[in-house]
């Protein structure tokens, strides 16, 4: 007993003094990150998965080569809230240099004032000439005449959709060139449906509420190109909120119905777990974008990229994400050099070879930089038909670039109405009365039921 | 609060008549007092920068518009008015009290039977309280994500249990119906321990001479539970059930993580879990509405308050203090 | 157990008596059988998420789907561990999140203790007072002091470093602690303060010599609770840390989902989940006796 005591006294006594030790170490590690950057030195902020890392790092490497005295230090910011972390970070004075910005954001950093024109910079730099890019490239990057981004990633998005599964449900693959009908897509999608118990959605006793394989996922966030592919509008010319409207209705009915009545698509939480995904394996078809090879390079099946089927008339969708430099950078210049590598030619040789774009630089668009016969999907030139101008839509085309400036708190009004949809609760007549006055309301004024999206505004100039 | 329990030890009386100390007592006296500032004060200080300061601040701040980077400036009661026509205000309003109303009685009154069961006498006691206790150590973060793959709808295990069992499977992080029962259920999983300890502490503070006379008198389990063990219990309960109430109504990460794993202030299917707090982190560091940030917290810590004098009010009727008694 | 009363012949109430206690005991064995069998079905219950936990953390991502599950994965993948480490650098996250962990626990237990030496066993002016202050902040939210604190630390220039996390426990290390550790102090008998300042024994060597070494239990009570949350806490390093190598367990935790975005991950979250759940048991098996002992002896129930 009396050992035993001792030990223990000594045990914490022991650990009293380390703990101590560690407290004071503790306090002597957090030091060094008040340092300040240096001048060869830039912090490029990065949104994404290991996928995208990927590419960045292989970014930096060829970087080096062109210039040796500057140092890209990567942040990764894995994970949906990156934006809120990077407006955070700009609060509270830890401002990186540049970032991967996403078209779904940019106007809301551009607003809070946190990005740097860069006109000047691409007019003096022969390597930008606007008409050399994709008529889309600059869209995202554009706000009330100034341009705050270069076109980094993206293009265009397709239906990818995989072989393997297709040809186990004796299911003829999807043509490259002719989209097949909203019928059509509905059809394929029960016989690629299965249930529990191995029947498939168009057989008799289909227990919908245990399906462990989906026939389409069909990009419930994008919405809008089922309304232009019903013939209906998201926004007018004026910036009239077009989504009462019945041929809006109808379109996000149709993506309700995809779910709840035809049982062929995940509902959108169930599909954000992503237990149930492409790359799982236990999704036959999905809607997704062109950047999206990047990460199926290594599926272990085989799959094959398709346009997206047509409705009342035929459309596509497509966009650019940019690389924008933040208004508070300690170092523009090398920031600049860094961005504007990436977006070169030389750069985007290097993105559309792993596989993350259709080059937004024309010439390298329609050539075997991204048409590579050896590598996945067959047929790529699929991703260029879509870009297609005669088809082509692109959130925010008609009006305001990005909603108004208000994309993603756009999303965050319209979201939670639209699950109401997805899960079957309500119908998209319904909710369509709400969502036009709430949206409209944040286009005209900022405002929504209370949440005063201006609050943002300039959180950044000081 | 400062009433003793039950089974509290009996407080050494701390007063001694001055009087009969010999002199030169003043002295020690006063070096008593200012050893008491001295090792005290860490504690004031505390007390005065992180606490006092800040809910001053905050009032302050709540009063004015803000962002973290400009003066805020001074709105009056606008950011108050402001409330009234919020929705989302008003639904993180209903679902946080009806998460409260789900969450502390399940945790109280589970974790009550299991403290009483444990209290039987039964051998392997230590047994069976550490698996009890067990998943009380669960961080939040991993409890999110365990909980979201066991309760996927698809190919989580209750789910499939229950088809097996034939009974139908809920959508429990798909359904907004069943958002607030599955936080419920969580929050039950990870809690009931650390309360269930309380209450066993508790319990084995009863006297159990009470349990004996009531069993001469031949009172049945029930009434002995009814007529000794709650009453007797009545202050620890009313405890617990404070502690419940202020954790509850700031229930954070769970619904932060359950939702988009990797968070994003996400409330759940149709913002069905918007609890108070993860609407008023979405307004300080999403949309950077300090000012209202802050008066969404001065009207918790009223609310909280305010139920708190309101259970303190309320216990005269139910909770039962031996020293009152003696 | 013979009960003996004058005027009722010993010998049948003894009879009574046993029968009567007999009938107690069957009841009571009853009782404990149908105890036995509630507390180890919901034992059960409770434990079925752990057993799914490790499971799963030992499945490829191909076999985390099969329908129905396999609770014993036939070929368990020890490997999901490793590629976890490979994919993000989480021994410098544990490193972090115990160096926030330990940090802030040291100045927690150290001046939780002090103060509430001092409001238990010092008198001086005002202490009670401001002790019922102390107490009564357990009611402010902690969202009422987040902004101004945020705020502070910004302007110290201490955003994502580990102080925000650590230096206000140095400061009186939270009211429910010096609530609980004063009830406790001021269970153990004045007297020997008082005889020990005769003797001429300082506050201090008081506090070290005699108070301490009684209150074991106690301090292992805020070590343990303090140490799970600290250990545990998401919300304070999701606002005050923002660089991918501040990271603490619990971001890591949800960054490497993020990782992964559309591929599944479940079995290497599940691992990581393991890693970050697998220390704290360990710990409190070591601190588990003192613990308890400290739970029923400190008379948290107010």
């Amino acid at each position: 007993m009396v050992l035993y005591r001792t030990t223990r006294r000594d045990l914490l006594k022991k650990a009293g003094i380390l703990g101590t030790a560690a407290a004071a170490t503790s306090l002597t590690w957090s030091v060094p990150n008040l340092v300040r950057a240096q001048s060869n030195e830039v912090k490029f902020y990065v949104r994404g998965d290991e996928a995208i890392f990927g590419v960045f790092d292989k970014l930096k490497e060829a970087f080096k080569e062109v210039e040796p005295d500057l140092t890209v230090n990567i942040e990764q910011a894995p994970g949906d809230d990156w934006h809120d972390k990077f407006l955070l970070k700009l609060a509270s004075g830890d401002v990186p240099d540049c970032l991967f910005e996403c078209d779904c954001t940019i106007t809301t950093s551009i607003r809070a004032g946190a990005l740097e024109p860069l006109d000047d910079l691409i007019a003096g730099d022969s390597r930008f000439n606007k008409s050399d890019y994709l008529d889309i490239a600059f869209n995202a990057s554009v706000f009330e005449e100034k341009t705050y981004g270069l076109p980094y990633d993206g293009g265009s998005l397709a239906v990818f959709y995989n072989k393997s599964l297709f040809e186990e449900a004796g299911v003829e693959l999807l043509d490259p060139k002719t989209p097949i009908s909203w019928d059509k897509l509905i059809e394929i999608g029960q016989q690629m449906t299965k249930d529990r118990g191995g029947k498939r959605a168009n057989e008799d006793g289909f227990d919908a509420g245990r399906i462990l394989q989906f026939g389409l996922s069909p990009a419930t966030w994008l919405p809008w190109v089922y309304i232009w592919g019903n013939g209906g509008e998201v926004l007018s010319k004026d910036g009239k909120v077009m989504l009462a409207e019945p041929a809006a209705i109808e379109g996000m009915q149709f993506v309700g119905d995809l779910i709840n009545v035809h049982h062929i698509s995940p509902s959108p939480q169930a599909g954000d777990t992503s237990t149930i995904s492409f790359q799982t394996g236990n999704v036959a078809m999905e809607y997704n974008g062109v950047w999206n090879m990047v990460r199926y390079n290594e599926l272990d099946f085989d799959w094959d990229v398709a346009p997206f089927p047509t409705g009342q008339k035929q459309v596509s969708c497509g966009w650019y994400s940019p690389l924008a430099i933040t208004a508070g950078a300690k170092n523009k210049d090398g920031a600049w050099k860094w961005i504007s590598f990436c977006c070169s030619e030389q750069g985007q040789t290097i993105v559309s070879e792993l596989g993350q774009a259709v080059p937004p630089l024309k010439k390298l668009a329609d050539s075997p930089v991204f048409l590579n016969p050896d590598t996945k999907p067959e047929h790529k030139q699929v991703f260029l038909d879509q870009l297609d101008s005669k088809i082509l839509r692109t959130v925010g085309d008609t009006y305001g670039t990005y909603f108004g400036g208000y994309r993603k708190e756009w999303g965050q009004v319209f979201t939670p109405l639209f699950e109401e949809v997805l899960r079957g609760d309500k119908k998209a007549a319904d909710v369509a009365p709400e969502m036009q006055q709430k949206l409209q309301s944040l286009l005209d004024t900022g405002k929504v039921a209370g949440i005063d999206f201006e609050a943002l505004a300039c959180t950044t100039c000081g | 609060m400062s009433t003793p329990g039950p089974s509290t030890q009996p407080v050494a009386s701390s007063t001694v008549a001055p009087s009969t100390r010999r002199r030169g007592w003043s002295a020690l006296r006063r070096r008593q007092a200012l050893d008491g500032y001295l090792l005290a004060a860490p504690a004031i200080l505390g007390l005065l920068i992180f606490t006092a300061y800040p809910v001053i601040y905050t009032f302050y701040l709540s009063f004015t518009e803000y962002n973290f980077v400009k003066t805020p400036v001074w709105v009056g009661l606008a950011n108050y008015q402001d409330m009234v026509g919020d929705e989302l205000f008003r639904k993180s309003l209903i679902q946080t009290f009806y998460y409260c109303a789900l969450s502390i009685p399940l945790t109280l009154v589970g974790s009550f039977l299991v403290a009483i069961l444990l209290n039987q006498g039964v051998r392997g006691i230590s047994f069976y309280r550490t698996i009890w206790y067990l998943p009380a150590l669960v961080p939040a973060a991993a409890a999110a994500a365990l909980w979201r793959w066991i309760l996927n709808r698809d190919f989580g295990i209750v789910n499939e249990l229950l088809y097996r069992l034939g009974l139908p499977t809920p959508g429990w992080l798909v359904e907004p119906e069943w958002t607030i029962p599955t936080l419920a259920l969580v929050a039950f999983w990870t809690g009931l321990g650390g309360t269930m300890l309380i209450f066993l502490a508790g319990l084995q503070g009863v006297p159990t001479h009470l349990y004996e006379a009531a069993a001469l008198d031949g009172a049945s389990a029930w009434r002995r539970l009814w007529n000794v063990t709650i009453p007797m219990m009545s202050p620890i309960i009313f405890f617990n059930l404070i502690l419940g109430v202020i954790g509850s109504f700031q229930a954070f990460t769970t619904v932060y993580l359950i939702y988009t794993p990797t968070g994003s202030g996400s409330a759940g299917p149709s913002d069905s879990g918007m609890l108070y707090l993860i609407y008023l982190y979405r307004n300080a560091f999403q949309y950077f509405r300090v000012g209202y940030a802050a008066a969404l917290s001065w009207v918790l810590f009223l609310i909280i308050v305010a139920l708190t004098l309101f259970l303190f009010r309320m216990q005269r009727r139910w909770v039962y203090y031996e020293a009152e008694a003696r | 157990m013979v009960v003996t009363t004058s005027g009722v012949e010993p010998d049948t109430l003894v009879e009574e008596r046993t029968t009567w206690f007999a009938g107690q005991r069957t009841r009571r064995r009853l009782g404990h059988l149908a105890a036995y069998l509630l507390l180890t079905a919901g034992g059960i219950v409770m434990m079925v998420p752990f057993a799914w936990l490790v499971s799963s953390s030992l499945k490829s991502p191909q076999d985390i789907f099969v329908i129905p599950p396999e609770w014993i994965p036939a070929d368990p993948r020890w490997e999901n561990y490793k590629e976890v480490m490979s994919k993000l650098p989480f021994l410098t996250y544990l490193r972090n999140t115990l160096i926030i962990t330990i940090g802030a626990l040291v100045g927690q237990v150290a001046s939780a203790s002090v103060s509430a030496y001092s409001f238990a066993r010092l008198r001086w002016p005002g202490r009670d007072v401001i002790f019922a202050i102390i107490l009564a902040t357990i009611m402010v939210p902690y969202t009422v002091t987040l902004i101004p604190t945020f705020i502070l630390f910004k302007q110290f220039g201490w955003i994502d470093t580990f102080f925000p996390l650590i230096v206000p426990y140095w400061f009186g290390g939270g009211a429910f602690n010096i609530f609980l550790l004063r009830q406790f102090f001021r269970t153990i008998p004045m007297e020997l303060d008082e005889s020990a300042r005769l003797d001429g024994a300082s506050s201090w060597r008081i506090f070290v010599e005699i108070v301490l070494p009684l209150s074991k239990p106690a301090i292992a009570v805020v070590t343990v609770f303090g140490f799970l949350s600290h250990w545990n806490d998401f919300f304070g390093p999701l606002v005050y840390l923002n660089s991918e190598d501040h990271r603490t367990l619990a971001l890591g935790l949800t960054a490497l989902q993020g990782l992964a975005w559309g591929r599944d991950a479940t079995h290497l979250v599940m691992a990581v989940s393991v890693i970050m759940i697998a220390p704290i048991i360990v710990l409190f098996f070591l601190a588990q006796r003192t613990f308890i002992e400290g739970i029923v002896l400190t008379g948290i129930k107010g």
